[in-house]
Order: structure tokens, then C-alpha cells, then sequence
């Protein structure tokens, strides 16, 4: 259910960015997703469907990328990038990890129509 | 009709975090120490709530805001009875508190007479250590039947917490608990993480709890000076 509450700020992001734009209609919003983060694609994508509805981003697409987790290995003090689910340093192989928080989840960009323009 | 991207990156927790700050000044200014309790259900979050309003009694003045998904306010009456201010916070189904929901509960606490504030977020180990609340500390409080896995589960929630407490240590016997798998997942997630195992039904490691929170709420209440 946290993903209501997320694709609801993701909406709010874009209405606000299109509308300080003078745009009519957003067609597509791109969304970041750190790796690390529980949210899934399939429930964020039925949510935002939802959330749109009598809205300007009524119909417009979303589309999730997934970035990496970033680790900073407290053994040999690299700030490296997981490899996928496994959280060791990938140049040393030590369990000494901590990892970096980033941003959670962002808007990247939107793509909007203006009419007249 | 013209077509345009428009860059923005901008984060989706931006607006929750500008609350949160909101209410951590509000929190420094009244010289509250605010902590927020994350757990999964059944963990033991209420009952080390009431160890700890008695085991501070006389020192710390506490203010409690008990969240849950339904209007059932059976933890906030059994902090009450522990002689807490309290406030029910009933999220209606939503499975994590956010900044705005503690902004409105902290309207109806009597702010000028509290020192510790403890926070008794859902019980759920995902989504709650996304959202900031204000708090200046989060406790996550895991529990030994829960298994010795949970780290590798749920690692944003064990990576995202500044103290974890190990509930219902008298149980071990009966487990198969490996505390030293558990203690290597902790460790590579949240290294050097302040870990407290204790039973609130046996007591037993209720002290090492208590001396932190005095610690915390001693602090503050010097800096504040």
C-alpha cells in the first residue's frame, strides 16, 4: 500500500512542474527507483493509473528505471556499486558494507504537451 | 501543440522530509527527544513502551504517539496506564506513518511537559524507515522467534536504523535462532549498530535500554540549556 502514497508525490511532482510550464497534458513521467528500494514496478504502475484519473497527467506513462546501490566498503574504503542482490564489496569481497543512501525514488523528467505553443 | 521534456529531479520523499524537518525544529524547540519505534507486529514494541515509562518514572517525562491501521486503541490505553500523555493515531489502513500524520499528533500533545517523545510506528518492517518523521533516533525492535534471517530480508529497514533492540532473549532455548548468522547480516548492512538483547518479559538486559534513553534524553536536554 506505500506505493499509493508514493505515486501520489510522484503525481504532485509532475502536475506542478507541467503547470509552471503552461503545459496542457503530460504524456509521460520518468521515474528513478534506487535498487535497494521496496517498490514494486507492477503495484507503482496500477496505483499511478489510479491516482490520474481528471488530472492533466490523465493517460500519460510511466516509466521506471532502477539505479544501483551504492556501498561504501568500510574494509578497503572504495565506494563501490552492488551487484544486484549481493551486498559484499565487489573489489574485495568483504561483509563490511554500508550502504550509501541515496535518493529512494525521483522524478527525472517529464514529457508535456502545451497547446498553441 | 508542441511536445517538450522538461528536466526535474526532484525526489518523491522531498515533500515528507520538508515536514519532517518542520517537526524536528518544533521537537528542538519544546527540548524533546523524539524516537521512533519501528517493529514488525508482535515484536514487542508496546511492552517495552510500558518497561520503559516505568523504568524512567521520576526522571523523563514521556509522551507516547501510538499508531495503528484501525480505530483499536488498546496500545495507547495500556501506555496510558503507564502513565504516559498519549495520542491514537489511526493511519485507516496506510502501513507506515508519515511526517504529516506525526505533525497533526504532536497538535494534540501537551509538548511543554514532555522530555521523550516515542513514536510506536506500524508494525511492518517495510515501508515505515523510508519516511522521515522528525524523529532525532530510529529503533527498530526485532524479536528472537522472528527468526535469524530478518536482516537479509528486510535490509533498507535493519541498514536505516541508528539502534536495534533484540526482544524476547528468554526464548533462545527454545529456537533455533543463530545469533552469529544474524549478527553478520546486521553487521554488513549496519555496521557497528548499537545492539541491545534484552526480554521484556524476564527483564533481563532492561538496563543497558534504560541507560540509553536517559543518555539520549540527558543530552538533549544539555544541549538545550
Amino acid at each position: 500500500m506505500h506505493e499509493l502514497s508514493v505515486v501520489e508525490g510522484i503525481r504532485e511532482i509532475a502536475l506542478r512542474h507541467a503547470r509552471s510550464a503552461g503545459a496542457s497534458r503530460i504524456l509521460s513521467v520518468r521515474v528513478a527507483i534506487a535498487g535497494f528500494s521496496s517498490y514494486l514496478e507492477d503495484a507503482l504502475a496500477m496505483f499511478w493509473e489510479e491516482v490520474c484519473g481528471g488530472t492533466e497527467a490523465a493517460g500519460a506513462r510511466i516509466e521506471i528505471v532502477r539505479t544501483p546501490v551504492g556501498l561504501l566498503c568500510l574494509e578497503c574504503s572504495k565506494s563501490v556499486t552492488a551487484a544486484g542482490e549481493d551486498l559484499r564489496c565487489p573489489e574485495c569481497g568483504s561483509e563490511w558494507v554500508k550502504p550509501i543512501a541515496g535518493q529512494e525514488c525521483y522524478v527525472e523528467s517529464i514529457e508535456v504537451e502545451s497547446s498553441g505553443g | 501543440m508542441t511536445v517538450k521534456t522538461i528536466q526535474v529531479a526532484q525526489s518523491v520523499l522531498s515533500a515528507n522530509r520538508e515536514i519532517a524537518e518542520r517537526n524536528r525544529a518544533k521537537l528542538d524547540a519544546a527540548g524533546i527527544v523524539a524516537v521512533n519505534l519501528m517493529a514488525s507486529p508482535g515484536a514487542g514494541k508496546t511492552s517495552l513502551i510500558e518497561r520503559t515509562i516505568e523504568g524512567v518514572e521520576g526522571q523523563l517525562r514521556i509522551g507516547m504517539i501510538n499508531s495503528d491501521t484501525s480505530a483499536a486503541a488498546m496500545d495507547a490505553e495500556r501506555a496510558e496506564r503507564a502513565g504516559a500523555v498519549s495520542v491514537h493515531l489511526n493511519t485507516a489502513g496506510r502501513c507506515h506513518l508519515d511526517a504529516g500524520m506525526v505533525r497533526d499528533a504532536m497538535d494534540c500533545l501537551p509538548l511543554r511537559d514532555i522530555d521523550l517523545l516515542l513514536i510506536e510506528n506500524i508494525g511492518n518492517l517495510v515501508c515505515p524507515v523510508s519516511w522521515q518523521l522528525g524523529s532525532h533516533w530510529n529503533v527498530l525492535i526485532g524479536s528472537t522467534p522472528e527468526g535469524d534471517d530478518k536482516p537479509y530480508k528486510y535490509p533498507r529497514m535493519y541498514s536505516g536504523v541508528d539502534v536495534l533492540v533484540i526482544n524476547k532473549t528468554d526464548l533462545l532455548p527454545f529456537l533455533s535462532f543463530d545469533i552469529d548468522y544474524f549478527t553478520r547480516g546486521v553487521r554488513a548492512l549496519n555496521h557497528g549498530l548499537r545492539t541491545i538483547p534484552l526480554s521484556c518479559r524476564s527483564r533481563v538486559g532492561l538496563e543497558e535500554w534504560f541507560e540509553w534513553i536517559e543518555s539520549i534524553a540527558v543530552r538533549r536536554t544539555a544541549v538545550a540549556q
